[in-house]
């Protein structure tokens, strides 16, 4: 399975953080997030609050999606990673196009929250 | 199957005008007898399976039968594609096919499961669009002038979803087990990552390193996950592949309604001409409506059809079938009705239909017998043309023969 990597970093301030994960080309994928102890997982897209800026400052947020093609008329393959509560938003957009119908991509994220 | 007419002279001579481009269809010529009414095989085959949305209304309209089809799948892929294909002929390609899904030439990053799944007509529209453009080049008979046919086509449909519960069940049920899988993939692949770092920072020797709590208790969660979503230990991709084969396979059971619909043009460019719209030029049609459940289909075909060359002739066809499958037997009947839209220089053509019933019945495991009786009947001269067919059929596999055919 190809896997497709993606590291930054992330400007928390004093309010919620929140991270949406967004599976897009009308493809089926899962998702599994990661915060320090904290993990979630997750069928379809992730949307949801991660915590507080102040406490999550330091770590790590982890995202590994695996998106299998399941769409006929496409063997694109995209995640858009968007991140808000910040100093300022972030949406990154991270593709691949599969070889066969029907294979699969590992997506991982690396956001290190500052 | 069925009478092959194309008896008067203005048949003849459109049989001549329309040449080896009337659609892919044997030349309405080659079967001529002197019978009166102008039968189905005039404007092509007029079984159901004959009319149904083309795939490639481009190619169809020309006659052409491309063996490369190019199919870019980016903007860029598709400028490159036309300009090498221009290139190389010095204006209009000879002997080209191409063929594009116009709404993923471009990424949809935002475009969810759920949105493509449960998509409107309209969106439905939209994602099954298909553009194919074909060339094909040839000498006129008459006048022994080179040209190149040129032809453009657009295709698409979308799906009425009828789905029982139990259907609706397999399909939800089928999601599960992919989103099971993928989930275990992804903790794997989390927890092989945690297991590093933790190897890299020593946590199990002391977990009081900065990160170490955090990632040992992280760890541990995961290692819970990996026991409740485990069904085996680690998923190879073909697992992937195969979920996804069975999550189509459940969406495509349910029983609905699907309408396609398709347009095509066609004209012609001579020898040293760099881009033109002589004529013959064709324009065509068609709309299908069919609904599938497991043993019964039936299928609605509209065909429009106009060739202008020296005069013009339409055809305009509306035919239904139905289909009743079982295990060892099969019975089907189809009608269709075509009316001549335009009328050649010298009229006279009738307008024409056919009924016909089929019964197929499995004599073994890989012995089918099939029976077809009908009629075909020109409206505005005498009735003629009694359709009958008997049939025996071997197949090697063991598989069920007897199917539906797709809407």
């Amino acid at each position: 399975m190809k896997k497709i990597s993606y590291a930054t970093s992330y400007k928390v301030g004093q309010g919620d953080v929140r991270l949406e994960v967004v599976i897009g080309d009308g493809q089926f994928g899962s998702t599994l997030v990661t915060v320090g102890s904290q993990v979630w997982e997750q069928a379809h897209d992730f949307d949801r609050v991660l915590g507080k800026g102040v406490a999550l400052a330091g770590k790590t947020v982890s995202v590994t999606s695996i998106v299998t093609d399941t769409n006929a008329q496409t063997n694109q393959t995209a995640v858009t990673y968007r991140l808000s509560g910040g100093v300022v938003p972030l949406e990154h957009t991270v593709a691949f196009t599969v070889g066969d119908e029907n294979d699969s991509v590992d997506y991982e994220a690396s956001i290190v929250l500052a | 199957m069925g009478s092959h007419r194309c008896s008067r002279p203005p048949l003849l001579a459109l049989c001549s005008a329309l040449g080896s481009a009337w659609l892919s269809s044997p030349s309405p010529c080659q079967a001529a007898t002197d019978s009166d009414g102008p039968s189905c095989i005039q404007a092509g085959g007029c079984a159901v399976a004959d009319l149904k949305t083309a795939t490639s209304p481009a190619f169809l309209l020309i006659g052409s039968s491309p063996t490369l089809v190019e199919r870019p799948t980016t903007p860029h892929d598709v400028a490159v594609t036309v300009y090498n294909a221009a290139k190389d002929s010095g204006g209009l390609p000879h002997d080209f096919a191409l063929e594009l899904a116009p709404y993923w030439l471009f990424q949809h990053p935002q475009l969810t499961y759920a949105s493509y799944t449960k998509a409107s007509i309209f969106w439905q529209l939209l994602y099954n669009a298909t553009l194919s453009v074909a060339t094909t080049s040839g000498t006129d008979m008459t006048s022994a002038a080179a040209f190149t046919d040129l032809g453009v086509g657009l295709r698409t449909q979308f799906f009425l979803s009828l789905a029982t519960p139990p259907q609706e069940h397999d399909v939800q049920a089928a999601e599960e087990a992919l989103a099971k899988l993928q989930q275990q993939t992804a903790v794997s692949a989390r927890l092989a990552d945690v297991d590093a770092d933790v190897a890299r920072l020593g946590c199990d020797q002391d977990s009081t390193t900065g990160g170490c709590a955090d990632l040992l208790a992280q760890r541990a969660r995961l290692k819970q996950l990996a026991v409740a979503n485990a069904q085996q230990k680690s998923v190879s991709d073909e697992q992937l592949a195969r979920g996804a084969r069975a999550l189509h396979d459940a969406n495509v059971s349910r029983n609905g309604l699907t309408v396609s619909l398709a347009g095509a043009l066609s004209g012609r460019t001579a020898a040293g001409e760099k881009l033109a719209w002589h004529e013959p030029t064709k324009e065509a049609a068609w709309m299908n409506a069919g609904y599938q459940a497991p043993s019964f289909a039936m299928l609605a075909v509209g065909r429009y059809i106009h060739v202008a060359r020296a005069g013009s002739i339409g055809f305009a066809d509306a035919g239904v079938r139905l289909d009743r499958v079982g295990s060892r037997f099969g019975v089907s009947a189809e009608y269709v009705h075509r009316w001549v839209v335009n009328q050649p220089a010298g009229g006279g053509l009738a307008a024409t239909s056919r009924l016909t019933g089929t019964v197929e019945v499995a004599m073994g495991d890989s012995v089918f017998l099939s029976a077809t009786l009908g009629q075909d009947v020109a409206t505005e001269s005498r009735p003629s043309g009694a359709i009958t067919l008997l049939g025996l059929s071997f197949q090697a596999s063991r598989d069920r023969k007897l199917q539906l055919p797709l809407p």
